[in-house]
């Protein structure tokens, strides 16, 4: 049988305890989201109501517009590739 | 023991791909956009040299440039198809059978892509090379009608979402007034009926979108939809602003 030094038994849980706390504060961490997450999901925005509203509190209602409004529908990336131009060499001779 | 130990520093090392979140995926996608452009410009400069002179140098020039950006092409694609991968992982419900279906065809997509950059880029002669970008472009030919699926899912998916918020808010202000005057019950009813409008344009919508591969599916159709059921919840929830303010 091969016989582990002492000292391994040592740093061997230190380094499962670090990795175990790296991997936890990755899970833990906030991640950023989409600039498209941030407009329909994320953000309260002030500038919601179509009519002048000073001195009107934004209300749940509000934020629900302004989310209907903001929405992309036709294309919620808004990066979509657009590869209509063919690549192409001439034929050689 | 040593096991153990492997498994872990082997996770230490892997797990930083697995975190690459939504938000980097974009960036990729918006930087290869920007790589890409930048090639084709390069490629069509260089085509244009060898149309005029059409010396050795220029041949080389012509093909080096058109591999690169034929590369371009493809890591752009593969970026932009991780993207809308995560964010329908993010967006969707993976236990919803159509999105799981749509998520592992883009990952299936993805890995032909990722092989594609040994291809794309290797013609040596004018012939090779316009034979690789044919076969790329059949590639993308079912590519893009998968992207067009995730994206119909992806939109689908918030609407549905703030459908639900609206019937939350409009139960909330039921809850508030415990005896509606005549004119507020029918601003409810309203607000209602448009929500139960929405509730079944999305059935619809996700009723097609589980038969997106027989072929007969359009994302044209779908987004009319989808606008249709926005403009009807937009008037929906300030009809209830509306309400909540004449309280």
């Amino acid at each position: 049988m091969i016989k582990v030094p002492k000292i391994l038994w040592l740093i061997v849980p230190g380094i499962v305890f670090v990795v175990i706390l790296m991997l936890l504060l990755a899970i833990l961490t906030k991640k950023p989201t989409t600039p498209e997450a941030l407009q329909t999901e994320n953000v309260v925005m002030p500038t919601v109501s179509e009519t002048p509203s000073a001195g009107i509190a934004v209300t749940p209602v509000d934020i629900l517009i302004n989310k209907l409004t903001s929405l992309q529908v036709n294309d919620p990336l808004l990066v979509a590739p657009n590869f209509d131009r063919k690549i192409s060499l001439p034929d050689e001779e | 023991m040593w096991g153990i130990v492997t498994v872990i520093l082997a996770l230490v090392f892997v797990a930083p791909v697995f975190a690459q979140s939504t938000a980097d995926f974009y960036q990729k996608t918006q930087t290869a956009g920007n790589s890409y452009r930048q090639s084709y410009s390069a490629y069509t400069t260089a085509k244009n040299q060898h149309l005029k002179y059409h010396t050795g140098s220029t041949r080389i020039e012509a093909i080096t440039k058109t591999n690169d950006v034929l590369l371009k092409r493809n890591e752009w694609e593969a970026n932009y198809l991780s993207y809308v991968r995560s964010l329908l992982a993010d967006v969707t419900n993976i236990g919803n059978y159509t999105q799981t279906v749509s998520y592992l065809d883009l990952e299936n997509k993805i890995s032909i892509l990722n092989d594609q950059t040994k291809i794309v880029g290797s013609g040596t002669t004018f012939s090779e090379v316009n034979s690789n970008a044919l076969a790329w472009e059949k590639i993308l030919e079912g590519t893009t009608k998968l992207a067009e699926v995730a994206q119909v899912q992806i939109a689908t998916t918030r609407i549905t979402n703030l459908e639900k918020e609206l019937s939350d808010l409009l139960a909330q202000y039921q809850n508030q007034i415990s005896t509606p005057s005549s004119d507020q019950l029918i601003t409810i009813n309203l607000i209602s009926q448009k929500s139960s409008e929405a509730k079944s344009t999305l059935a619809a919508v996700n009723s097609a979108l589980a038969q997106y591969k027989s072929g007969s599916w359009s994302k044209n159709n779908q987004v009319s939809q989808l606008q249709t059921v926005q403009a009807s919840l937009l008037d929906a929830a300030k009809l209830l602003r509306e309400l909540q303010r004449s309280k």
